[in-house]
C-alpha cells in the first residue's frame, strides 16, 4: 500500500528535530539508499496504512469468525428492534 | 385520550455541519461531548466516519448524535475454502461509532431513535457496499443491555463487542 508519491509534490511538511534524531534518520536513510526526505516521507507513510488499516479492520481467532459467521445469519428481529422501527417511522418524516 | 392529541414535532437526522452549534450538548459522559465538540468534524473531513445528528424540526439544538464508519473482518487461521464462500473477503461491515442524546430527552426513546436512524442509512447502502453485519462495542454493561433489547450479541471472548445481522434489521424494517 506504501508507494512512494509518484505524482506532483506540491506540499510541503516542516518539523522540527533534534541534532540527534537527524543524525539517526541520516543514518538509516543512508543504509536504505534514501535521501533524508524521501525515507521519512516513506516511513511516516508505512506506519500511517499502519494505523488506517489498524483501526477499520477486525481480526477474529477461528472460533469468533465461525460464531460471527452464523450470527450473520440471523433473520428473526427482536420484538424491540420491531416496535422500534415502526415508532421511527412515526417519528421522522422519512 | 382526548381526540386531539397535539402531535409531537417530528425529529429530523441530518450530516454534522460546520454551522451546528455543539457548545451545549451534554449526554453525560465528558469523553462523548468533547468528541461531538472537537473531534467529530475533523474525522468526518478525513473521511474517517460520518456523524450525524438529531433535532427537532426547524430546532438546532442538538438532540442527540451518532457515527457511522465502515470497516472489514478479516479471520485468522481460517481454511481458504471457508473465506472462499464468501460473498467478499475481508467482510465489510459498518460501524456505529458514538452514540448519544443530550440528558434533556432522558426516557424519551432518543437513544433507540438514532440506532434506528443508523440502521436505516447502513441499509440504504448494504447491497451496494455488501454490507452483511453491524458491529458496535459499548461502552459499558448498560449500554450493551442497550443494544442487546434490538439483538445485538456479544462476540466469544470478547463482551462489549457486540453484531447484528442485516437480514434481521432488513426484516424488522420492510414489516408493515
Ligand atoms: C446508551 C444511550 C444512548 C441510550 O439512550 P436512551 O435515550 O437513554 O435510551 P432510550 O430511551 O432510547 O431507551 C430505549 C430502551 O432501552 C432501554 N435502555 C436504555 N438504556 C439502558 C441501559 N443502560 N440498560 C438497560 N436498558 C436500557 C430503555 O429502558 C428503553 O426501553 P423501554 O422502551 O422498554 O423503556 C444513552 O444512555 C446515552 O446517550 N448514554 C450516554 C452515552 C453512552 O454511554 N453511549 C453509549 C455509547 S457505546
Amino acid at each position: 500500500m506504501t508507494t512512494l508519491e509518484q505524482s506532483k509534490k506540491e506540499e510541503k511538511l516542516d518539523l522540527l528535530l533534534t541534532t540527534e534524531s537527524k543524525q539517526r534518520l541520516q543514518q538509516a536513510a543512508t543504509l536504505a539508499g534514501l535521501d533524508l526526505s524521501a525515507f521519512a516521507l516513506a516511513a511516516a507513510l508505512e506506519k500511517a496504512d499502519a494505523l488506517l488499516t489498524e483501526q477499520d479492520t477486525r481480526v477474529l481467532s477461528r472460533k469468533q469468525a465461525e460464531q460471527f459467521l452464523s450470527l450473520l445469519d440471523t433473520q428473526e428481529p427482536t420484538e424491540a428492534l420491531l416496535n422500534a422501527t415502526k415508532r421511527y417511522r412515526s417519528s421522522t418524516n422519512d | 385520550m382526548t381526540e386531539t392529541e397535539p402531535t409531537p414535532s417530528k425529529i429530523a437526522f441530518q450530516k454534522l455541519s460546520a454551522s451546528d452549534d455543539r457548545s451545549q450538548f451534554d449526554c453525560g459522559n465528558l469523553e462523548l461531548n468533547e468528541y461531538l465538540k472537537k473531534y467529530a468534524r475533523q474525522n468526518q473531513d478525513l473521511s474517517l466516519g460520518i456523524t450525524y445528528t438529531a433535532k427537532r424540526e426547524h430546532e438546532q439544538t442538538i438532540l442527540g448524535f451518532y457515527t457511522l464508519s465502515s470497516g472489514q473482518i478479516l479471520f485468522q487461521d481460517v481454511p481458504k475454502e471457508l473465506t472462499k464462500r464468501l460473498p467478499r473477503y475481508p467482510l465489510p461491515i459498518a460501524r456505529i461509532g458514538r452514540l448519544a442524546r443530550d440528558l434533556s430527552t432522558k426516557g424519551t426513546g432518543m437513544g433507540e431513535l438514532l440506532l434506528m436512524d443508523a440502521f436505516q442509512r447502513v441499509l440504504n447502502v448494504s447491497e451496494a457496499m455488501g454490507i452483511y453485519g453491524i458491529e458496535v462495542v459499548a461502552k459499558d454493561a448498560g449500554a450493551k443491555r442497550f443494544y442487546e433489547r434490538y439483538g445485538f450479541q456479544e462476540l466469544l471472548d470478547d463482551p462489549l463487542h457486540l453484531f447484528l445481522s442485516l437480514k434481521a434489521i432488513r426484516n424488522a424494517f420492510v414489516s408493515p
